[in-house]
């Protein structure tokens, strides 16, 4: 007897039936409530175990660390933090009670929840979790090197900051080294924005570059302004205390017209709960800056902002706007936002000729399911 | 998933505890996941082997005497005698096979997937894959002949 693959296939595909499906379902609650109970138990105690090292840590530094310094910001934002940061706070514990906390080495990769991984090159180098908010993780590389493997996440901007140098990501791999007074800054895959005072560059894969350039470097002079009336807003925001960095804003400190700058005065903006105060930044990013690797990326924020303000027809304008920005990773999302922006707007016309635009493009795009329930709905 | 698991397993009485244990095991390892559009590839991954460990299981069971001795089979009241017949005959050669190559062969002929699919699936290299397929081939083939 020969085996036909094609009659064995016919005859082996089962006939799958929601009462099968919500069986299945059934036990997976069932066999997920346990364990369900125990990382609530797991989850408390770690907790408790992090609020005792937060105040022995706090102890420590008032008895003579650095209290300017912002080493671990654990969970900042109401949405839940994005990064696991355990790895960090078990370094301390190990370290004698006489070591300066801060400097404690991070030899163990830190593993964020959504995937993301920073990689330490060596005992030497010294990097912090500044802020894992629910729209920017942010890590410091104070010394030495890492690889860092970002999954790609459009609702949060991943950025790196090392000294006067800042990589701002949305997916990618790329590995940053500190060294000399300069960040060299080389990228595995996808690409990243590197800016420093006076300038930004963008990296493509293969590409590598040290930063800032030697003509570029700042002065004393031109670092001057740091040091002027707007430092107070960018020292608080880059601690993460968002609320203080916006009530410095709005008391009349000033934003720099640089898109580095206003990208941050926005995330200030945002955290601190006024996503509508966010827009004025984000449209000078886009008005003035429109060559910047990050102007699409303010657009496209623009875009949600008024969405979520029930602007559908001003979303739908920027994100049509980021796709004439040139082809860029955000291309995609934008247009099925456009999609569901015009589609709420009450213009299904135009919403059923995007979608079906999307769907050509990107059969297999993440929101090929919402573009086709807006193309279903217009069927009927 | 389903479907892989009825067609490696060749027991529709099993599929269900499969998909159930493939759900549980894909929920815990959902934050290792980077890219969700290789989530299908990710699920056919965990299937096979949450199946492979039924299967080996089931070898056990049949070598220290607790399960059945006869070769796993597709016993379905939706299948006519003839087809009921064919299916039972096809799964005893298979079940002559050894574990690997019965699920590569298994992925690849009968499930339809492509090469690289099926070395993923398998959690091996490309290969390894062609060499398990090329092995179920030959020993089907002497079978047959």
């Amino acid at each position: 007897m020969m085996l036909d693959p094609d009659r064995l296939r016919a005859l082996t595909t089962p006939d799958w039936t929601a009462q099968r499906e919500d069986a299945v379902l059934r036990r997976l609650q069932q066999a997920e409530r346990p364990r369900a109970v125990r990382w609530i138990a797991i989850s408390a105690v770690t907790m408790a175990a992090a609020a005792l090292i937060l105040v022995w840590w706090s102890g420590v530094w008032r008895s003579g660390g650095d209290a300017a310094v912002p080493v671990l910001s654990l969970d900042p934002s109401p949405d839940g933090p994005i990064v696991d940061a355990r790895p960090q706070v078990a370094d301390p514990l190990q370290s004698s009670p006489s070591t300066p906390p801060r400097t404690a080495p991070v030899v163990t990769p830190l593993q964020f929840r959504d995937g993301s991984a920073v990689i330490p090159d060596d005992e030497g180098s010294d990097l912090v979790i500044a802020e894992a908010g629910a729209d920017l993780t942010r890590v410091e590389l104070r010394r030495g090197g890492a690889r860092f493997d970002v999954t790609p996440r459009l609702d949060r901007q991943f950025r790196v900051e090392m000294g006067l140098v800042t990589v701002d990501v949305l997916g990618t791999e790329f590995h940053c080294l500190r060294q000399d007074g300069r960040v060299t800054v080389e990228v595995i895959r996808g690409r990243v924005s590197v800016s420093w005072p006076g300038g930004s560059s963008l990296l493509r894969r293969g590409e590598s570059g040290v930063f800032p350039p030697v003509a570029a470097e700042p002065s004393p002079e031109r670092r001057a302004p740091a040091s002027s009336s707007g430092a107070r807003w960018r020292r608080l925001a880059r601690k993460g205390e968002a609320t203080a960095a916006y009530e410095a804003l709005r008391a009349g400190e000033a934003v720099a017209n640089r898109a580095e700058e206003l990208m941050l005065a926005a995330d200030v903006a945002r955290k601190a709960g006024h996503p509508a105060a966010a827009l004025p930044y984000l449209r000078r990013v886009v008005e003035e800056h429109p060559a910047d690797s990050r102007a699409p990326l303010a657009a496209f924020t623009i875009g949600r902002i008024e969405f979520g303000r029930g602007r559908y027809r001003k979303a739908a304008k920027h994100f049509a706007r980021v796709r004439e920005m040139g082809e860029t990773s955000l291309v995609e999302h934008a247009l099925a936002r456009e999609v569901e922006a015009w589609a709420a707007a009450g213009d299904e016309a135009r919403a059923q000729r995007l979608a079906r635009d999307y769907v050509s493009r990107y059969p297999q795009g993440p929101r090929v399911d919402k573009v086709h329930r807006v193309l279903v709905a217009g069927d009927h | 998933m389903a479907t892989i698991a009825l067609r490696l397993l060749g027991k529709p009485d099993d599929v269900d505890d499969i998909v159930h244990d493939t759900f549980l095991q894909a929920r815990r390892s959902l934050p290792k996941l980077r890219d969700p559009r290789a989530i299908e590839g990710w699920l056919g991954t965990i299937t096979v082997r949450v199946t492979r460990r039924a299967l080996h299981r089931a070898r056990f069971r049949r070598l220290v005497g607790l399960g059945a001795v006869e070769a796993d089979h597709v016993p379905t009241s939706s299948l006519s005698p003839d087809d009921y017949d064919y299916v039972h005959g096809a799964y005893s050669r298979l079940s002559t096979l050894r574990t690997e190559e019965r699920i590569a062969w298994i992925l690849r002929r009968i499930h339809g997937a492509q090469l690289d699919a099926v070395a993923q699936m398998c959690g091996c290299s490309l290969a390894t894959a062609k060499r398990r397929i090329s092995a179920a081939d030959r020993t089907l083939g002497e079978v047959a002949r």
